[in-house]
């Protein structure tokens, strides 16, 4: 057997797995999302439609909240994990005392199971028993405890800060893991030049941590706009302002359309759209890693 | 290991020997139930009905702990038209939803002289299964939303309970302005759940409306109620965001002169419960109250046993359902599980009341119990009540604001 058919015969599990279960799978949702498919209204029956459903959207205002509300939390809770998650990593490859308890602080938060993340916070967020309200009001900050989840502006802030809590970790992580491959050489060969700590970060670790931070920011990217388990858990996409949730998300419509509403041709053109965004990003990616070469 | 031997002896024998009692092959039905139903109570019913059907074998397949999460497998397995489940076990609600999609089987044509048959349950339960006059499901157990009330302190403020909804504000001011400590007069549901739909609905129904017409005086008057009572507080100040089972366990925690819930919260009440109570004993149920002179409404709730339309053993599928309903079974879960049974004669049932003494006060609330919307689109529907319901409760919105944007979302959805 030559090396060739070697390596392909080995690559046939992937390639097979991935056909089964990625390929046919986004294929059939764009096939899918051409036809009407609304199980509630059988009487519409299965008419190929076409690019109809990709029109509505534009019309559709509870997609355009949702789009702009994903968009919104996305920028905030990107930006926020990377304002968090790089001190961390700091902290973390530092040789200081504090390194241990960053790296479990850096742990905890990214092993924990998103929707589990979310009823911690849905409980110190409560506006009745909630830890947060308790401190609140005991440090006399407010009268009254404050109804977080139900306020549309409060609800958004609650929402930011346990995504932000729990994505930070995932920042720090790959941020230590490009700073552990900074040869230390390097940032005493700064050092001894003169460099003070400042400068030595500003132009010595931080160019050469890039590459690292640039792949946790695409991932980032992708997954803040597929986000749907911790919106999902913690405020169900409410409160209502308006017709639509004020934290509801293009996952969570996607979800509602399909498994709760069960228009299936909609729900597919909806996800081909979500779809079409995260591949955007996922290409910027390529042309990233590509540039890299 | 001798038995192991023994048990493979007696099955080859079998199988060379007995080649005739094989010739009618055992069917196999398997129910799909989530796990707060528990599966433990249903379970020795099945084999019991296996029993006295050899040929049939029953399985329970079990998954996910709410209705929204069985509901999420269902839809997957019954959109893919999978023939592996017979029949379901689905929320009160859904029937409506699996008739459209063609999920779920008619059981008329299974059932003879089938309105006869019916008579003998409680007509809000079959109300919820039957669309556009086909019977869709069979009730596995009822339920409804009752007001608890704290009979201690009623009695200690002398206090009747209250029949009208100002009664019940009356009767709540009083008795917290006097018992100070954060005691809450009413607690409801006003998160955006299903609870929420039922109190938002009994309200507008006890005003004397309609879900076709949430824009109106009566709905003005039911939503407008809740929203009083969270801004004289009476209710709790988030009590848009409280839940089904937040509301048990403040009740439970002796928080709550007069509670809105579901019959699940007695047994908790009356110390069943993983939680302490501190409410044993003094606890007392009655119908919901109504506005002035108009009929007590409240929301039909419970399970409903569901075909297949996929299954490939209707016949034997819908003889388990006829066995589940039928008054023996039905007798056993009320004792057993305190699940209220669907046949009206049960409710004075000599083994049932001893069980459940409370069900005698039960009866003439579940057998006026109405159905939510039946229409496919009850998700929908769910979602446009509950979502404005909890808009006004928090604040958010007006009542009229809720209001008009309820009727605008469910003009074309109920007809």
């Amino acid at each position: 057997m030559s090396e060739q058919t070697l390596a392909l015969l080995l690559l046939l599990p992937a390639a097979l797995i991935f056909t089964v279960v990625l390929l046919y799978p986004m294929l059939n949702t764009l096939y899918s999302s051409l036809f009407v498919q609304s199980l509630t209204e059988p009487y519409l029956g299965t008419p190929f439609v076409g690019l109809k459903h990709y029109a509505d959207m534009l019309h559709d205002a509870r997609f355009l909240n949702a789009l702009r509300n994903t968009l919104v939390y996305g920028v905030i809770t990107v930006s926020g994990s990377f304002l968090i998650g790089v001190p961390m990593a700091l902290v973390a490859h530092a040789d200081s005392r504090l390194r241990w308890l960053a790296r479990v602080a850096m742990l905890l938060p990214w092993a924990m199971p998103p929707v589990f993340s979310a009823l911690i916070f849905q409980w110190l967020f409560n506006g009745q028993y909630g830890l947060i309200n308790d401190l609140l009001v005991r440090l006399h900050l407010v009268a009254q405890p404050v109804a977080f989840l139900t306020s549309p502006v409060l609800a958004g802030l609650a929402l930011v800060v346990t995504v932000i809590w729990k994505t930070s970790s995932f920042v720090a992580l790959i941020a230590l893991g490009g700073l552990q491959g900074i040869p230390q050489e390097l940032t005493e060969a700064a050092e001894v030049d003169g460099a003070n700590r400042v400068q030595g970060f500003l132009r010595v670790t931080l160019p050469l941590l890039g590459p690292a931070l640039a792949v946790a920011f695409i991932f980032r990217c992708i997954s803040a706009i597929q986000v749907f388990d911790i919106p999902y858990a913690l405020t169900g996409g409410g409160p209502t302002v308006g017709q639509y949730g004020a934290t509801e998300t293009l996952g969570i419509y996607i979800y509602r359309t399909t498994l709760e509403f069960l228009d299936f041709g909609y729900g597919a053109a909806l996800s081909v759209a979500l779809f079409a965004v995260s591949l955007a990003i996922t290409a910027l990616y390529i042309r990233f890693v590509r540039g890299g070469e | 290991m001798k038995n192991a031997a023994s048990t493979l002896t007696a099955l080859l024998l079998s199988a060379t020997l007995l080649p005739a009692a094989q010739a009618a092959p055992a069917t196999t039905l398997t129910v799909f139930m989530g796990s707060q139903q528990r599966p433990e109570i249903f379970q020795p019913i099945f084999d019991r009905f296996s029993k006295q059907n050899p040929n049939i074998k029953v399985k329970i397949e079990q998954g996910g702990a709410t209705s929204e999460a069985q509901n999420q497998y269902l839809t997957t397995v019954l959109a893919a038209r999978d023939p592996s489940l017979d029949i379901f076990l689905i929320d009160v609600v859904r029937p409506a939803t699996f008739a459209a999609a063609g999920w779920a089987e008619p059981l008329d044509s299974y059932i003879p002289s089938k309105d006869q048959y019916l008579k003998a349950f409680l007509p809000g339960t079959i109300q919820s299964a039957t669309v556009n006059g086909k019977l869709y499901a069979l009730p596995a157990f009822t339920d409804a939303q009752f007001l608890y009330y704290r009979k201690d302190l009623l009695a200690k403020y002398n206090a009747k309970v209250p029949t009208t909804w100002d009664e019940l504000t009356a009767t709540a001011a009083k008795i917290t302005r006097a018992e100070g400590g954060g005691l809450q007069g009413f607690n409801f549901q006003g998160a955006p759940i299903e609870g929420t739909v039922c109190n938002f609905l009994e309200m507008l129904w006890s005003a004397g409306g309609d879900a076709s017409n949430v824009d109106s005086a009566q709905g003005q008057q039911g939503l407008g109620f809740l929203v009083n009572s969270v801004k004289t507080k009476l209710s709790p100040a988030n009590s848009a965001e409280i839940k089904t089972d937040d509301s048990r366990q403040q009740f439970q925690a002796g928080k709550v002169l007069f509670g809105l819930n579901w019959s699940y919260a007695w047994a908790h009440f009356q110390g069943k419960s993983p939680d302490p109570t501190l409410v044993k004993g003094n606890v007392g149920v009655a119908k919901l109250p109504a506005f002035g002179k108009n009929t007590s409404s409240t929301c039909v709730g419970g399970w409903q046993w569901g075909v297949s339309s996929y299954s490939k053993n209707k016949a034997a599928a819908v003889r388990l359902l006829q066995y589940m309903v039928s008054s023996d079974v039905q007798r056993e879960i009320a004792v057993n599980g305190a699940y209220l049974p669907v046949r009206r004669a049960l409710y004075n049932d000599a083994a049932v009341v001893s069980a459940n003494p409370h069900f005698k006060t039960l009866f003439p609330v579940v057998s006026n119990a109405r159905s939510r919307p039946v229409t496919p689109a009850y998700p929908r529907v769910s979602e446009i009540i509950r979502t404005n319901v909890s808009a006004a409760v928090s604040g958010n919105k007006t009542v009229d604001a809720a209001l008009k944007d309820m009727q605008q979302g469910l003009a074309p959805l109920i007809k």
